[in-house]
């Protein structure tokens, strides 16, 4: 057995672990790089189920099947009225793109549990590869970003479960080969990880008490790595890693405190309710003061995705069959069904967009510096064949976005096609970065040049 | 200019170094080096040179990089363990080329992990579906039957079943925490010592939970600021003011806090560590916070998220320690259960009466027939084992494919089998009785369907009831419904990772992962049967690998892929005009074709052609080597690691045991807890492989 500490630690799971940069640093790096010198954010939602192509455009807009589509088209959203299910980001269509005709045949994870048996691309979604058999190849764009955009954490992952007690998955977020992120499920669990340095009447000297806990629990972890071998050493200095983690963020808490308790959010009974849409809508609340305290500038939502998918019941929302079920409905009736989720989900993005819209920054506010990213985990259906992905994107990144058009990209395998790997590209560049890609393209799309920004999108 | 001659003259002294040969033995030495070196240049290099790299593969360098004999080769390029890997699992030499026999690659790979061992550059993976790695034969080999056998000394992290039930006996409020710790993902067993650790995050809920546990324990009266319900004076005091907190009180705390948590005291150092720490975590928090976190630490204690397992007392002569009794009464417990040790482990272990192999046999005994003593492990070894229980995630509706009713009988059917407990392995893959229950309400619900019955069984109810079907129908678990549907797509059967199942989990085998560059899908013809789609697998890259599953996959083609019987195979028929009055396309019944056979078993007396399932499961049933393999997975669960060539003894043993009882699963458990492999732990190099012994 060879298993050195740090190739162990690359093996585990950091995500909202991991040590980061002082933002500041990050900042005065980025200055000096020329690039990312203004502030940034992105949110991404994450719809389970699939997202039929129809169901975000406009409706008065037409658009062909995906394998009749002719070319590229560009078209203003401009009078037009969003897809009802949108109606509650109405008011920032300006700033909203409709992205058709993306594919993402490159996102794959067979053999994976968080495939969810076929119904999620879990990391693949937002990473643009092929997950193979539970392992990640790469890290996803939202760490990506994040790693550049710095923040107390570089990522942070919410989620829901149908069953309360499951507090964390790993299956939507990646920091690199073999780094699967955590998913907190549960938002109560989520506000403590995220906010309990600075929630609570006695939060401060119980917030010195555990700083020096910390190192008492790894003074007992280190008394016990003399008696076993190298490879059980290695797992043990993991245990003390996770300390030393802790205690290094405890330091950087102390240094957002006024941050975070100016954007606290309140403790409210949906936080630990049984319905699990006020589960999801606690999520929410939470990822609007992230990113508002300077916690992190990426936030993941995973609206009952990945492997929250199984037998997941929207109750909330007066929906008594599962997400399944409802997936191999009628067209009429998962339509119906999806309209009412998304519309649901469109609010909670709407109250994001607005708290974040009160808060001033440079010469405008928080929000035109932030990029909201709704798509499905599973392309275009329940069951898809991913040979187009759709998206909303609402915000324009200060001017580097172009927004408030809809974009349709030629089909699959045809000339102009573009892919997941194209988007995701596109997004780094927003942030400074140049990649030539993004994930790995589709081998069957060999043909095409699969790599670069989509020019359409940026300004 | 390379020479192979030259190269496998050096690459033989890279490989074997007179330490790892009987030592002093050089006549023994030299053939076994003249053997070794006879593999390389007949079955290595002659690909991998050069001139001529197969699979993009070269070997020749890594021998000529052992030119200068004063110069180590590098063990650390990784080619070293994969080509230790290919040729341990028998993946290379490849088929079409002449097969070295069994025990020269059995010198050449013990040879070759010697030096990588000696390097510290062995690269194993530590997760069970790797561990066929190691080759069979072995294994169950008299002659390594002596090797000493010990698990090296760990800290295991606890289950999340075992978490919860801790968690949930130290107070009530413990029921209601979410275990911080995931299961091992995948399909097999969940809960194994080395790969499961404690990051970030999982430290991280530890702490919530402790946390809401002490506050749980300590709670205070609202209107009195006292605590509410305090279990000792002494705690009582700590959280009100007005009482001088002393020393000698503290001591007490701390004392009894141990005793609560970790079930005993703290030794002397301890108590002055905890000491010191609450009276700066009160100086820093006040006294309420400073006692009530303080005390929270215990329950990240690593002797409350880990299973201690070192051993302790004088190292033996090959420098193993037994379990401490104290280490074995949690041990033991957990090998059966997922809570802490009863009384009467507890007493023994105080009393003296568990230090002793003997001992052991008597309590891991008295647990079995104790009625109370609950025994999840049991059947939890079955469900990661053999897998049934992902029927459930497989998207087939209750109300039509009865899935959860499908997992219960094949429950039911181990149980009934776990009773008798004779011939077990046999009876679990063959028997021709299945257990149907009855708990559907809902008279248009008839999960008795699945098993081609009209009805009901007379009988059924909660308990399933034993219903023998008709011959040459279904013979054993592999062609139960819960397996069958747990081994499917969506919306298909799934020859694939069944044949993938049978030949790792019954037969022994490796199948190497999927290359990432393989678009792993069959053509969706739906005018073709299942067996004739998958005929992409038998493109020559593809069938490298799926030679070793397909032909025992198909076999269960004579189910649906919701587990039912069929005769007949439906597919579209395009020919056919499109049925009036009918959105679906006409389709046409196509006879079963349910062919398949066994290859390169391991076994021959079993190698051959079947007609189908039943045929195929009977022939398993009778192998050797299936119980051999059953009880390698045994191994692994109850000891939660893979097995090293130093556990040829133990297994060996539980498979005689097996043997002797008439293949009583209890005995070769019972073996398998009270062996050398179970009971002793050694430090962290494993002792390396002695060629020729």
């Amino acid at each position: 057995m060879n298993l050195n500490r740090r190739s162990l630690l690359k093996s585990l799971t950091l995500g909202a672990g991991a040590v980061v940069l002082d933002p500041l640093v990050r900042q005065i790096e980025a200055q000096a790089a020329g690039s990312a010198a203004k502030p940034t954010r992105y949110l991404f939602v994450m719809l389970p189920n699939g997202c039929p192509a129809t169901e975000i455009n406009p409706v008065d807009y037409p658009l062909l099947n995906h394998d009749k589509r002719q070319g590229l088209i560009v078209e203003p959203i401009g009078e037009r009225l969003l897809h009802p299910s949108m109606a509650a980001v109405e008011k920032y269509k300006s700033k909203v793109t409709i992205l058709q005709g993306v594919s993402g045949t490159c996102a794959n994870c067979p053999g994976s549990d968080e495939s969810a048996g076929g119904h999620s691309k879990a990391w693949s979604a937002l990473g643009a590869f092929m997950a193979m058999n539970n392992t990640v190849p790469a890290a996803t764009i939202d760490w990506a970003l994040g790693d550049k955009l710095g923040g107390l954490f570089k990522n942070i992952c919410l989620g829901v479960s149908k069953d309360p007690n499951t507090s964390i998955v790993y299956d939507m977020s990646a920091a690199g080969p073999g780094r699967k992120n955590p998913t907190l499920c549960h938002p109560a669990i989520a506000y403590k990880t995220l906010f309990g340095s600075v929630a609570g009447g006695q939060a401060a000297r119980e917030f010195a008490v555990k700083t020096n806990l910390l190192d008492f629990m790894a003074s007992d972890v280190r008394a016990i790595r003399g008696a076993v071998g190298a490879a059980e050493k290695d797992k043990l200095d993991a245990h003390l890693d996770a300390y030393e983690a802790m205690r290094g963020r405890q330091a950087k808490f102390e240094t957002h405190k006024a941050s975070l308790q100016k954007h606290l959010p309140e403790m409210t009974d949906k936080f630990t309710s049984k319905v699990e849409t006020d589960r999801l809508s606690a999520q929410f609340d939470l990822a609007a003061a992230a990113l508002a305290g300077g916690l992190t500038n990426s936030v993941v939502i995973s609206c009952a995705g990945g492997r929250a998918f199984d037998s997941f019941v929207f109750t909330g929302l007066g929906l008594n069959v599962g997400l399944h079920g409802i997936g191999h409905s009628k067209p009429d009736v998962y339509n119906a069904a999806m309209l009412t989720i998304r519309t649901f989900i469109f609010e909670r993005i709407a109250s994001v967009m607005k708290k974040l819209e009160a808060i001033p920054e440079g010469n405008g506010t928080m929000l035109d510096n932030t990029l909201i990213v709704f798509t499905s985990d599973f392309g275009e259906a329940h069951h898809a064949q991913t040979k187009e992905w759709p998206f909303a994107l609402i915000g324009d990144l200060g001017g580097r976005l172009k927004a408030g058009s809809i974009i349709i990209y030629p089909p699959w395998g045809k000339p102009g096609h573009k892919a997941l790997n194209n988007l995701y590209t596109t997004m780094m560049y927003t942030i400074g970065e140049q990649p030539r890609t993004f994930g790995t393209p589709d081998v069957k799309l060999k043909d095409l040049d699969m790599s670069g920004p989509l020019n359409e999108l940026l300004a | 200019m390379f020479s192979v001659r030259n190269a496998f003259l050096l690459a033989v002294t890279a490989i074997v170094s007179p330490e790892v040969i009987c030592a002093g033995d050089s006549t023994q030495e030299a053939k076994t080096t003249a053997e070794v070196g006879a593999f390389l240049r007949q079955h290595c290099v002659r690909c991998h040179n050069d001139k001529k790299q197969e699979g993009e593969v070269r070997l020749d360098d890594l021998a000529a990089k052992a030119d200068d004999l004063k110069a180590k080769p590098d063990f650390g390029d990784e080619r070293w363990s994969n080509v230790l890997r290919q040729v341990r699992t028998g993946e290379m030499p490849p088929a079409k080329e002449p097969r070295p026999e069994a025990p020269l690659t059995a010198k050449f790979t013990a040879a070759l992990e010697a030096e990588l061992t000696r390097a510290g550059k062995l690269v194993t993976k530590p997760q069970p579906q790797y561990g066929n790695e190691l080759p069979h034969e072995p294994l169950f080999d008299p002659a390594n039957a002596a090797r000493p056998a010990a698990t090296p000394a760990r800290y295991w992290r606890l289950s999340p079943q075992i978490y919860r039930q801790y968690m949930a006996k130290q107070h009530s409020a413990g029921n209601n925490l979410v275990s911080p710790f995931n299961p091992l993902p995948g399909n097999g067993f969940k809960d194994y010592a080395l790969p499961l650790t404690i990051d970030e995050p999982v430290a991280a809920l530890l702490w919530l939970n402790a946390e809401a546990l002490v506050n749980a324990r300590f709670r205070l009266d609202p209107t009195t600021g006292k605590l509410e319900k305090p279990q000792y004076k002494e705690i009582g005091e700590a959280f009100d003011e007005s009482i001088p907190l002393t020393e000698a009180k503290l001591t007490k705390i701390v004392t009894e806090e141990f005793r609560k948590v970790l079930g005993r005291a703290p030794t002397p150092d301890e108590l002055m560590q905890w000491l010191a720490q609450l009276h700066k975590n009160m100086d820093a928090g006040g006294r309420a916070i400073g006692v009530r976190m303080t005390l929270t630490v215990l329950y990240l204690n690593p002797e409350v998220v880990y299973r201690k397992e070192v051993g302790g007392g004088e190292p033996d002569a090959y420098g193993r320690r037994m379990l401490t009794p104290r280490e074995l009464t949690f041990t033991l417990a957990y090998a059966l259960g997922d809570k802490v040790p009863d009384k009467e482990l507890s007493s023994a272990a105080d009393g003296g009466k568990l230090a002793t192999r003997e001992d052991v046999v008597r309590q891991v005994n008295r647990l079995w027939d104790d009625a109370k003593f609950e025994k999840p492990r049991l059947l939890r070894f079955f469900h990661e084992y053999f897998g049934y229980p992902a029927a459930r995630s497989v998207f087939k509706d209750e109300k039509h494919y009865y899935p959860a009713q499908a997992i219960r009988d094949t429950d039911a059917f181990i149980e009934h089998i776990l009773e008798k407990d004779q011939n077990v392995i046999a009876e679990l893959l063959a028997s021709d009785t299945v257990f149907v229950g009855k708990h559907h309400t809902d008279p248009n619900e008839r999960p008795y369907l699945m098993y081609g019955l009209s009805a009901n069984p007379e009988g059924a109810g909660a308990k399933a009831v034993p219903i023998v079907l008709p011959a040459g129908q279904r013979a054993g678990i592999l062609t139960q419904p819960s397996w069958l549907i747990a081994y499917s797509t969506n919306f298909d059967n799934h020859p694939i990772a069944r044949g993938h199942w049978i030949r790792e989990r019954l037969l022994g085998g490796t199948i190497p992962e999927i290359p990432l560059n393989v678009d792993a899908k069959l053509p969706d013809d739906k005018d073709q049967t299942l067996r004739q789609r998958m005929h992409v697998t038998r493109a020559e890259y593809c069938w490298r690998c799926h030679r070793k599953m397909d032909s025992l996959g198909l076999p269960f083609e004579m189910f649906s892929h919701s587990g039912r019987y069929r005769e007949v195979e439906t597919v579209l028929d395009p020919a056919a005009p499109m049925p009036a009055k009918s959105k679906q396309p006409a389709t046409r019944d196509v006879p079963v074709n349910a062919r398949g056979g066994i290859d390169e078993s391991g076994d021959p007396a079993i190698d051959g052609p079947v007609g189908n399932a039943v045929e195929l499961v009977k022939k398993l049933a009778a192998s050797t080597r299936v119980e051999q393999v059953f009880i390698r997975h045994a191994f692994r669960y109850w000891l939660g690691r893979n097995e090293t060539l130093d556990d040829a003894g133990t297994l060996q043993a539980a498979h005689r045991a097996y043997k002797e009882s008439g293949g009583s699963f209890r005995a070769m458990v019972v073996s398998l807890l009270t062996s050398d492999s179970f009971l002793y732990r050694t430090g962290e190099v494993p002792s390396v492989p002695v060629i020729g012994k």
